[in-house]
């Protein structure tokens, strides 16, 4: 239960610093934070009492209650390089939009943009 | 935070009422988030419908299906190879967006070799550099071809392989020119174009596994039908194996293709901004 609530804190921070903070760079990385919550949320639901490391060892022929479950850390393995790319991705926009209107403050770019 | 300038029409109610009201938004949203996290399955519940649905599948029979001992490798190049497909596809295209974004809008078909402006280029630096990448570069394989029974695979792999050429930019500067400063430096690792060239030979041989699998007689991706000789479980084995290698090439390329991209963008697009503007605030 604690690490739902501290997933849903660090979603929130997310969500809070992507429409508070003013600064487009800020927002971006608020975004990691809120997508950083959504992979420790979905990791913790992979979590079994008594189970360990979804890795097959030596031993006989695997049992469900013995291993953690391997869906959600396949997803979330994929979902973070995904999002390392899709932030590069970001970090091109953010590159051209500083070359082309020499501010990455939202509201200034905002005025800018009129 | 940012103070509308002079000259703008001012928007309804004060701002710091409207960012009060924005602000008190979010501790509603935590509140509901919580209040919905109430009706989950208790933490590490084995009766979880996470845990019981589909899960005892795999862990059951994973490595006897895939010969596979990582269960997250079997369903990662295995059960659920069409969705890796479709991440690989998202990473390679984030790639080719940022080349289209900055290096193809600089129009200059051919930039004068990635990487930094201004490289670091210390004594120190180079002889780690030096000792560091080839360990960084073998341990990046070690992962990717170890990923079947240990935590790795071509993802992870990848990252690693593209973390080298990054660390090797960062340090000997731009991968095909400006070695004035260091001529002892060898020439070493692929610049944007070979980069470039990595990624889509990895994304190709992804689709070309799975083409080759409909070849033999199989479903797209579903290569157990693959001839590669003995039993399917150790045909599924190999045939993860190139699909593991074939994501550690698109994630390695599309990272090195990421970084020399921003980096040719940021040297075009000038000088810091002016405080305020976003470079600081």
């Amino acid at each position: 239960m604690t690490i739902y609530a501290f997933a849903a804190a660090l979603f929130t921070l997310g969500i809070a610093g992507m429409a508070l903070l003013p600064n487009l760079l800020r927002k971006l990385l608020a975004m990691n934070v809120m997508q950083v919550a959504v992979i420790v949320f979905f990791v913790s639901l992979a979590f079994k009492d008594g189970a360990t490391v979804p890795i097959l060892g030596q031993g006989g022929a695997p049992r469900a209650a013995e291993f953690m479950n391997p869906l959600p850390h396949t997803l979330m393995l994929t979902a973070i390089v995904v999002s390392v790319s899709t932030t590069g991705l970001a970090l091109g926009l953010l590159v051209r939009i500083r070359s082309r209107f020499r501010t990455l403050n939202e509201q200034r770019l905002l005025d800018r943009l009129r | 935070m940012g103070t509308a300038p002079p000259g703008r029409p001012p928007a309804p109610g004060t701002p710091r009422v409207r960012r009060l009201l924005g602000a008190a938004a979010f501790p509603a949203l935590f509140v509901g988030l919580v209040v919905g996290m109430t009706q989950l399955p208790e933490f590490g519940d084995p009766a979880s419908p996470a845990s019981t649905h589909l899960s005892p599948r795999f862990i059951e029979d994973a490595a006897a299906e895939t010969g596979a001992a990582n269960m997250v490798t079997a369903v990662l190049a295995d059960y659920r190879g069409y969705d890796t497909l479709g991440e690989a596809a998202v990473i390679f295209a984030a790639g080719l967006g940022c080349l289209v974004i900055l290096a193809a809008a600089g129009a200059r078909p051919d930039p004068p070799g990635a990487g930094m402006s201004h490289p670091f280029g210390s004594v120190v630096l180079d002889a780690a550099t030096r000792i560091l990448v080839p360990v960084v570069l073998l341990f990046a394989v070690y992962v990717l071809i170890h990923g079947h029974v240990s935590p790795g695979g071509g993802f992870q792999g990848g990252v690693l392989f593209g973390s080298g050429l990054i660390m090797m930019r960062l340090v000997w500067g731009p991968a095909h020119e400006g070695r004035a400063h260091q001529p002892a430096v060898p020439a070493f690792g692929p610049g944007l174009r070979g980069s470039l060239v990595l990624a889509c030979a990895g994304i190709l041989a992804y689709v070309g596994i799975g083409l080759a699998a409909m070849a033999f007689g199989g479903e797209f991706l579903n290569y157990g039908t693959l001839p590669l000789g003995g039993d399917p479980a150790h045909v599924r084995e190999l045939a993860t194996l190139g699909i593991e290698a074939a994501v550690f090439l698109t994630v390695a390329g599309t990272v090195a293709v990421l970084f020399d991209t921003i980096s040719i963008g940021m040297r075009e697009s000038g000088a810091p901004l002016p405080p305020g503007d976003g470079d600081s605030a």
